[in-house]
């Protein structure tokens, strides 16, 4: 109806196919410079096709064995999960040929032509030799002849996970101009018997160890954002107390103590700040202070309980709960770092709270209980809130470093594990297994691995 | 729906020899710690103590059958969900436990606030403190005299188990006007295939480029969908929700600079509130403007200017809702460009004309260390 064959259908097909072509040279021409880079933020979850072909092995490898295989493995689940692309099998990608049999001159023939369609494909070959392996892998987009983007990664024979992870990044970066959050990693807290203690993961969940192996409880990890420290709330000195130690745990030292508690250090995008909870005069109170301890300054002041720092991506505002506007009705409130311009920011619902402003910062993060815990989403200035979250009960929630994913805990049946999800609620996935998990805090993205 | 939870009192009797009460910081005298108290259904366990010294084997033991009677006495004071203050029916125990710790002057008594762990860690651990010292508050007031080192608290989290689960309904539309835009895309297709009848089997190059075109136009479209129909969504519950009370004209200036403050983008804030500002001087939104180019300089560090916006803030509308936040943030400028004076009674007056404020608190907190320094 809308292309129908009258002038002004005919004039509409026109402006339309005009318009796609100049879309189309566009698309090809971005492709062809690397230099120019389009990115157009939406709400709207488009997720760019990608297929990822079999690696092979290279002509003068010694030996490889499943280590194509592996490594395809691996960057194929890492650009599946990370929720900025749909990840085709070669098969089911649209055709980048058609053919077509038709006559010709009194015999059948066959045409091929190019279809256009097809979305990038990512080839792989890896080769290993006595020193290490290398992939080479290129990004094709039919029907260009020769990549458009092409890298050489090295890596050990036993580091193939973090190679993944390096590749996946490059691919990611080079098609979307996202860093993504390959590399970093998730600091949580595990329970065994009557003491917790704080763990650390990577990105997908792989290789979870523990950091801190006490007899007391430790709570409330928080990365520094260039992750050479994690902030912690323990109880190792008596009472709730903040220490810092390095990523693999080692060198425990005091931040904050006091015959109070001292809790919930969050630690400012830049460094320079660390906000954290306080009942040093008695009442529970946000205070922040440079990551030596100097330079403390109250910055609430009110007969409620003020705690869960979080700060916004420029560090200039802070989100955190507090239940002045009613004892035992924890609600989200903003102000600025100076403790300036208050604002209350959630309405619905009597208990609101660890309130986690996106990296992004177009989006905050927090549970609300309803019977169990549910995790919504709210603007900045406190409007669209959104639902993230309905089976089980689900708290705690983190951003990942490219605000695209959250971890959370999530209890069912009675067991508390660590979960992530896409920050609209889709793709969930369990994280953490055998364990009792909670408090995920995920960390920074280190700049990406190796290659040349 | 009310439920209950514990507090556990457990005793840590420590054998002094001669001293009575304990008043130093009980974080030192807990050098033998037993382990965190098992969940509120058993006993609190005791550390097994060496008795007060004596004369006589017999009145040791007695004494020491008395003590034991008496710990096994002291009662569990129960807390209403999510609350910190003693409940009336609770008066009684507390009443009960003052007068066992009058009695037995050499123990030193820890005073426990429990949580439920089913709630997040950070607001429960404040919650229990709350818990802990509204106890030992009521305990003091009942027995005066009673000192009790009490400062040092700790929290055990206990489980508890939730029965019930509601389930709340997403609500989430995304209009696709799919059966137009495939229709197009298929006569799309059907005009090229009569356009490659019509040409000769030779000119394939031109062939190939049309048919990569029309598939390329089936992706683009889609993708436009997608990205389109969401947008549409979104501006038509704009322009529903838009009223005119917040001023047409220089909305989108407003918005797109407090965006750009919220990014750190400083200069093209600045831009935005200026503009906003020469088109809309007297609307509602003018002090928030004004407050937020404000920002922008001291986001800069460049305090004389901030300090120049807000005193205009301040001077468009004294009793106005930015008044007080630009009050405390003027007051940071001139001590930041070292007018303590200035800083002083900027504060000062704050607290005078908003004392109820938040920002009248934080102003406190700065002017006591300001006489602090001094």
């Amino acid at each position: 109806m809308f292309f129908e064959r009258t002038v002004r259908g005919r004039a509409r097909l026109a402006v339309l196919a005009v318009f796609a072509m100049c879309m189309v040279t566009l698309a090809i021409s971005t492709a062809r410079a690397q230099t120019v880079t389009l990115r157009i933020e939406t709400t709207a979850v488009g997720r760019m096709n990608v297929v990822v072909m079999p690696f092979t092995a290279g002509q003068d490898s010694a030996f490889s064995g499943d280590l194509p295989h592996n490594l395809r493995d691996l960057v194929k689940g890492d650009l599946s999960y990370c929720g900025y692309f749909n990840v085709l099998e070669p098969d089911d990608a649209p055709l980048d040929t058609i053919t077509r049999v038709k006559p010709f001159r009194g015999r059948m023939d066959t045409l091929t032509t190019l279809s256009g369609a097809t979305p990038p494909r990512i080839y792989g070959t890896v080769t290993a030799g006595w020193n290490g392996a290398s992939a080479e892998i290129a990004i094709y987009q039919p029907p260009l002849k020769d990549p458009i983007h092409q890298k050489s990664f090295q890596f050990a024979a036993d580091e193939v996970r973090t190679a993944a992870h390096s590749v996946a990044a490059w691919v990611t970066e080079m098609l979307t101009g996202e860093q993504g959050a390959f590399l970093s990693q998730i600091a949580f807290v595990v329970k065994s018997g009557t003491s917790k203690n704080v763990w650390v993961m990577d990105w997908d969940g792989a290789n979870p160890h523990a950091i801190t192996r006490d007899q007391t409880t430790n709570l409330s990890p928080s990365w520094s954002p260039d992750g050479s420290t994690i902030f912690f709330t323990s109880f190792r000195a008596g009472n709730a107390d903040i220490f810092k130690m390095d990523p693999d745990g080692g060198n425990i030292r005091t931040f904050v103590s006091s015959p109070h508690v001292d809790s919930a250090p969050a630690v400012s995008p830049e460094g320079q700040w660390v906000a954290y909870c306080s009942m040093t005069d008695g009442n529970a109170e946000i205070y922040r202070a440079h990551q030596d301890g100097t330079g403390k300054t109250q910055l609430t002041v009110s007969y409620g309980i003020d705690t869960s720092p979080s700060w916004s991506p420029t560090g200039h505002d802070l989100v955190f709960t507090s239940d002045r506007a009613g004892s035992g009705s924890p609600q989200i409130y903003r102000m600025d770092l100076e403790g300036a311009n208050v604002q209350r920011l959630t309405f619905a619902g009597n208990y609101n709270e660890t309130a986690r402003w996106s990296p992004r910062g177009d989006l905050i993060a927090y549970a609300s209980r309803e019977i169990g815990f549910q995790i919504f989403t709210l603007g900045p200035d406190g409007s669209h809130e959104r639902r993230v979250t309905t089976n089980g009960s689900n708290l705690d929630p983190s951003w990942s470093p490219d605000g695209m994913k959250l971890v959370y805990t999530s209890v069912q049946n009675n067991k508390s594990s660590v979960w992530t999800c896409n920050w609209d609620g889709s793709d969930p996935r369990q994280l953490t297994f055998g364990l009792e998990a909670s408090q995920p805090q995920w960390g920074p993205a280190p700049a990406a691995g190796s290659g040349n | 729906m009310k439920q209950m939870l514990k507090m556990a009192l457990s005793l840590t009797v420590i054998a002094l020899l001669a001293v009575g009460l304990a008043t130093t910081t009980g974080c030192k005298k807990r050098a033998r710690k037993e382990p965190p108290p098992p969940p509120p259904v058993e006993t609190p366990k005791t550390v097994e103590t060496p008795t007060a010294p004596d004369t006589t084997g017999q009145a040791a033991r007695d004494r020491q059958t008395r003590m034991d009677a008496d710990r096994a006495r002291i009662q569990t004071v129960y807390f209403d969900y999510d609350k910190s203050d003693i409940r009336s029916d609770q008066r009684d125990k507390i009443r009960t436990d003052a007068d066992i710790f009058r009695t037995w002057t050499e123990w030193a008594v820890t005073v426990e606030g429990h949580c439920d762990e089913r709630g997040t860690n950070e607001y429960n651990l404040a919650l229990g403190e709350r818990r802990a010292a509204a106890a030992k508050q009521a305990l003091i007031a009942v027995v005066p005299l009673l000192a009790l080192s009490g400062c040092a608290t700790r929290k055990e989290i206990v489980g508890f188990q939730e029965d019930t689960q509601r389930i709340r309904a997403d609500i989430d539309s995304l209009k696709v006007n799919q059966g137009t835009l495939q229709s197009a895309v298929d006569s799309i297709h059907s005009e090229i295939r009569d356009m490659r009848a019509k040409s000769e089997y030779g000119s394939s190059a031109l062939q190939e480029k049309v048919e990569t075109l029309a598939a390329r136009l089936d992706d683009i479209l889609g993708r436009m969908d997608r990205t389109v129909a969401p947008l549409e969504e979104y501006l038509r519950k704009q322009q529903e929700s838009d009223t005119t009370a917040k001023g047409g004209l220089g909305m989108d200036y407003y918005d797109a600079a407090q965006r750009d403050l919220a990014m750190g983008n400083y200069d093209l804030a600045e831009d935005g509130f200026t503009q906003y500002l020469q088109a809309n001087p007297k609307s509602d939104l003018a002090d928030d403007a004004r407050y937020g180019l404000a920002e922008t300089y001291y986001g800069r560090q460049m305090y004389s200017q901030a300090a120049d916006e807000y005193q205009r803030v301040i001077d468009m509308d004294p009793m106005g809702n930015k008044a007080p936040a630009a009050m405390l943030k003027l007051g940071l400028c001139q001590r930041a460009s070292d007018q303590l004076r200035d800083a002083r009674r900027t504060w000062e007056d704050l607290i005078q004309m908003f004392p109820r404020a938040e920002e009248a608190k934080v102003a406190q907190q700065r002017l006591n260390e300001i006489k602090n320094k001094r």
